[in-house]
């Protein structure tokens, strides 16, 4: 584990697959689901994160490592050297590095994002798939994110005909 | 785990971040998690469109209208005018024609002939257009000051403009219950037409009938009035604008001043809403249209909704929805071209007071008024 420097408060994060994360306590707070447990006193030992396995919560974890200091949650530690403008530049880029990821990932960050209740990276990870709806026919959506057509021919005609404005 | 199966909270907030409301529906054509998911948050409903002289369209699904990328142009020529008539969008081709389009179904309804200036009508130009059955469409047509009646057949070659006396200055018409009623911008009367054919088969106004009296109205000369029905009932709303008090600021280019746009919310437009009792030949004023009803009043077309179950938390009833005086008259020459602002606001008759509802900025289209858009409730397929 890395060292930890003085006066912060550490928090161990579980994965269902046995793995553990130990991260600075304003690191999982940015997750508003962690913070709740956190402030009910919920979180003596180790948080029990159910249903991200761990390869996405160390995903979740290097996201919220990059954005803890920016949302002012600890205070100081945002970078007195570095412009604001700057920084959040550089944020868009690194977020645009980080969502880089194939379908079936970006699809459990989105979940995990929604379960977490980490707004920022809900935001980012709806993104790509709001793009997709907005720039794309029903067939390449549905194609894209590999959704399954379960409605009748007949059901997805009357669809069609009821609004076909909105499928031009 | 895959898209198919979205967890609710997932897709009520990837719903909410779409701006556009035809990526909505498109949202809940995926499959039909997604289409509970949609109706959840937005359901369809019966609330207009808003098409603005632009040709931009708003919808307005919850609590806030929202644009709609809509391309009607692809199928016809470019529109020399456009606005609506109820639940068609009425295009002035290039050719001097009009086609009524549905743009819920895009599908051309009908076509009316080129209207043409003759001894009766000096300018040939549609201030509003009322679709009585497949076969009969009327129409207010002519310039400022007359504003006569003209009956067309979908098809046929020719309008016929009417010279009765009686019908001019007409202000605003409405087919209720099987009938043409008339308001005039400065008589007092309601008055009831009944079109027949002449011996030749053109369609022409038989008899003309003085119902009952308009009330009288306060300080504003000639204030706007719509004719609408409400569950059944024939109503007159009334609207005064008290900051557009002067009558030139309305008359197009209003000898070279500009209008300005927005003006008339500086101070509150005053609504009254009256009943017909076509029975009892009087108007009797009406503080409530209904805890679940609104209305949407416009030169083009007026009409009222049930607010849906779903939108009531949006959407209060007794409402009556309106755009600035300017923009419904359309845009005078000298805003053309340049980008203005535009109001739609909702007087609450409860309070009564009225606030801004959407504030734009476009860029008018000459020809182009603003106008109300009704879809019609298709057989709602169960999800």
């Amino acid at each position: 584990m890395a060292t930890r420097e003085a006066g912060k408060k550490m928090i161990m994060l579980k994965s269902p697959d046995g793995m553990e994360f130990e991260v600075e306590e304003a690191v999982a707070m940015e997750s508003q689901t962690i913070r709740k447990m956190i402030e009910d006193d919920c979180a003596d030992t180790a948080i029990l994160i159910p249903n991200i396995n761990s390869k996405i919560l160390s995903r979740v974890i290097e996201y919220c490592n990059k954005h803890v200091p920016t949302t002012g949650a600890t205070g100081a530690a945002a970078s007195d050297t570095v412009a604001p403008a700057a920084l959040a530049e550089d944020l868009k880029i690194w977020d645009a590095e980080f969502i880089k990821v194939n379908r079936a990932t970006r699809f459990n960050l989105i979940q995990a994002a929604s379960y977490l209740n980490i707004k920022g990276l809900l935001d980012l990870t709806s993104q790509t798939t709001i793009d997709t709806i907005s720039d794309n026919s029903l067939e390449e959506i549905r194609s894209f994110l590999s959704t399954k057509n379960d409605y009748l021919p007949e059901e997805e005609q009357t669809i069609r005909r009821e609004n076909q404005w909105a499928f031009q | 785990m895959s898209w198919s199966e979205l967890p609710e909270d997932l897709g009520d907030s990837i719903l909410r971040r779409l701006r556009r409301h035809d990526d909505r529906v498109c949202f809940g054509a995926v499959c039909r998690q997604w289409r509970s998911c949609a109706w959840r948050n937005s359901p369809p409903s019966l609330f207009p469109w808003l098409a603005l002289p632009d040709q931009t369209f708003y919808s307005l699904p919850d609590s806030a209208f929202r644009p709609l990328s809509l391309r009607l142009d692809f199928h016809r020529q470019v529109p020399h005018a456009q606005s609506s008539c109820g639940e068609w969008l009425a295009y002035e081709r290039i050719d001097g024609a009009y086609t009524l389009v549905s743009p819920f179904s895009v599908a051309t309804t009908m076509v009316l002939s080129r209207l043409s200036a003759g001894p009766a009508l000096s300018e040939p130009f549609v201030r509003k257009l009322v679709v009585c059955s497949p076969n009969l469409v009327v129409a207010v047509v002519g310039e400022e000051g007359i504003h006569k009646l003209a009956l067309c057949r979908p098809g046929a070659a020719s309008w016929v403009v009417i010279a009765h006396d009686q019908l001019r200055r007409v202000q605003d018409m409405i087919f209720y219950q099987g009938k043409l009623y008339i308001l005039q911008e400065t008589r007092d009367h309601l008055l009831s037409v009944s079109v027949g054919e002449d011996r030749t088969g053109e369609p022409t106004v038989t008899r003309v009938d003085r119902l009952m009296q308009v009330p009288t109205w306060g300080y504003i000369e000639s204030p706007l009035q719509y004719l609408l029905e409400s569950d059944g009932a024939l109503l007159m709303v009334r609207r005064e604008d008290p900051n557009t008090r002067d009558p030139l600021q309305f008359l197009g280019d209003g000898g070279g001043r500009l209008h300005k746009v927005g003006a008339g919310l500086e101070k509150p437009t005053e609504f009254t809403v009256f009943a017909a009792d076509l029975a009892g030949s009087r108007w009797t004023e009406v503080s409530s249209v209904g805890e679940v009803r609104v209305l949407f009043v416009g030169q083009w077309c007026s009409r009222a909704v049930r607010v849906p179950d779903q939108c009531k938390e949006y959407v209060a009833g007794d409402r009556i929805f309106f755009v600035d005086a300017h923009a419904a008259r359309g845009y005078a020459d000298p805003c053309y071209r340049k980008k203005v602002w535009f109001y739609c606001s909702v007087h609450d008759m409860g309070e009564p007071r009225s606030r801004t509802y959407l504030r734009i900025k476009v860029r008018p289209l000459k020809g182009f008024p603003v106008a109300w858009l009704f879809p019609r409730l298709e057989p709602v397929m169960n999800s």
